[in-house]
């Protein structure tokens, strides 16, 4: 039986995705032997492969039990996996000292668990045991924002050509990316969407700010200038100006 | 009276947003502006960037290393800092006055049973004293008891199964002194956890209620 969780929100206490949950009561029923050779499983199609949320209860079920052997086991596979993300999302050639801000990443995931249960760490790995990589996003995403705000430097966006960017965008995004850059919702626009969206990172802070709340997000004229503390002409000149800049590119295209 | 969400740290709000999409929209952005208006600025500018992240990267996608026996320099790192902080965490634990851990401890939901009820539930779960103290003790390794019987204790004791889950994995502590009196040698002490079938096996349970008790599943 898999332990259960303790942090709470407003709906309650969190709860594993019942998928997680039952791989977790199956995992924790296994032997050294059998739990050992999963945890070098890769593929994503075999029912052996343990998920890494799996990965992280049973590393704090063993630390939380005195067992740090099978810690020290299972940890260098969770950090691999977590490290081969953030080489995919945090990679050398979009920011400065990427290497060490993946170090950064993946030590404060380590420490968490050492700290898990202690006085002002209790349950944060609980938001890994439920979606590892949403969870691990968060961790990314803050730790990318402070070393930019740290060194003032802006991001290049990773180039189109090797193949990683046209895979990232889910029909959803494609449909509002499309809407965003007046290109048509076909497919075979996923190509051009790199180039929109670089062509979005490199608007004016306050255009970009603009574009994301009202055509991502998906917000109101009203609700945007309510947001960005500006009248709602405002909000319209900065949208028709982010416009009129992503509408060269396509006619560039 | 700011209500409990409110007061909910940024860091578990940035958390919980980036759980529940993959890319955030205008209804996910203002139900955490009700949720934690506290926090509500914050957040608009964590789902802008949560919002560009879900357009540079495939996010729900495991990635995994070509070679699983390899360690790369940085993992080789991290792993010397987490082996010492545990070795820190394993020596702090043992000079922790037991007065402390005490205070920690979860509620135990058998501790305020006199003899009488203790006996009266042992009748109703159809189990021997010795079964139910173990349970009452934690000596059971929660691990290997099924959901099935943690879920049927929760139900006969009106407790949630939560809180009846929080109480079987909770450290051990010997509440044997309490309200149930029986006689000791000597002070209650803490004795290594059986698994759940070892447990069944030697509390003097008939071999009917054993069968029963092993027959819960997960």
């Amino acid at each position: 039986m898999a332990r259960p969780l303790v942090k709470k929100n407003d709906k309650g206490v969190l709860t594993r995705p019942p998928g997680i949950e039952g791989k977790i009561d199956i995992a924790l029923a296994q032997d050294w032997a059998t739990l050992s050779r999963r945890t070098r499983e890769t593929n994503p199609r075999s029912d052996d492969l343990l998920p890494s949320e799996c990965l992280v209860h049973l590393i704090r079920d063993a630390i939380r039990r005195g067992d740090d052997r099978v810690a020290r086991v299972l940890m260098p596979q969770l950090l691999k996996r977590a490290e081969a993300n953030l080489e995919r999302t945090v990679p050398d050639s979009r920011i400065r000292n990427a290497e060490s801000i993946r170090h950064d990443i993946l030590s404060d995931l380590a420490m968490m668990f050492t700290q898990d249960g202690t006085e002002g760490h209790e349950g944060e790995l609980d938001f890994y045991e439920c979606k590892f990589l949403r969870a691990l996003r968060f961790l990314r995403i803050d730790h990318v924002r402070k070393a930019l705000v740290k060194r003032k430097e802006l991001t290049d966006l990773p180039q189109t050509d090797d193949g990683e960017g046209e895979a990232a965008f889910d029909d959803e995004m494609l449909a509002r990316l499309s809407r965003m850059a007046s290109i048509g919702p076909s497919q075979e626009n996923a190509l051009y969407l790199p180039e929109v969206i670089a062509a979005l990172d490199r608007l004016p802070a306050h255009q970009k700010r603009a574009v994301i709340l009202r055509r991502i997000i998906g917000h109101t004229e009203d609700e945007t200038a309510k947001i960005m503390k500006v009248k709602g002409r405002t909000v319209r000149g900065r949208l028709r100006r982010a416009d009129k800049q992503l509408k060269t590119l396509k006619e560039d295209l | 009276m700011i209500n409990a969400a409110a007061q909910m740290s940024l860091r578990d709000a940035m958390y919980a947003m980036s759980l529940a999409k993959a890319v955030p929209d205008a209804e996910l952005l203002d139900e955490f502006a009700r949720r934690y208006p506290n926090h509500a600025n914050a957040l608009t500018e964590f789902a802008i960037e949560l919002a560009i992240d879900s357009l540079m990267h495939r996010n729900d996608e495991e990635d995994f290393p070509a070679d699983t026996d390899t360690i790369s320099p940085i993992v080789s790192r991290v792993m010397s800092q987490f082996e010492n902080q545990l070795y820190e965490r394993r020596q702090a634990r043992a000079v922790t006055p037991p007065a402390r851990a005490a205070t920690t401890s979860v509620a135990n939901p058998f501790a305020d049973l006199d003899r009488q009820e203790f006996r009266r539930l042992v009748s109703q779960l159809d189990v021997s004293n010795v079964f139910l103290s173990k349970l009452r003790d934690r000596n059971i390794d929660p691990v290997t008891i099924p959901k099935g019987y943690c879920r049927h204790l929760a139900e006969e004791t009106d407790e949630d199964f939560e809180a009846m889950s929080a109480h079987l994995y909770a450290a051990q502590e010997s509440v044997a002194a309490g309200r149930q009196l029986y006689k000791a040698e000597g002070k209650p002490k803490t004795v290594p956890r059986q698994t759940f079938e070892q447990a069944v096996r030697s509390s003097g349970l008939t071999e009917a209620q054993q069968r029963r008790l092993l027959s819960f599943r997960d």
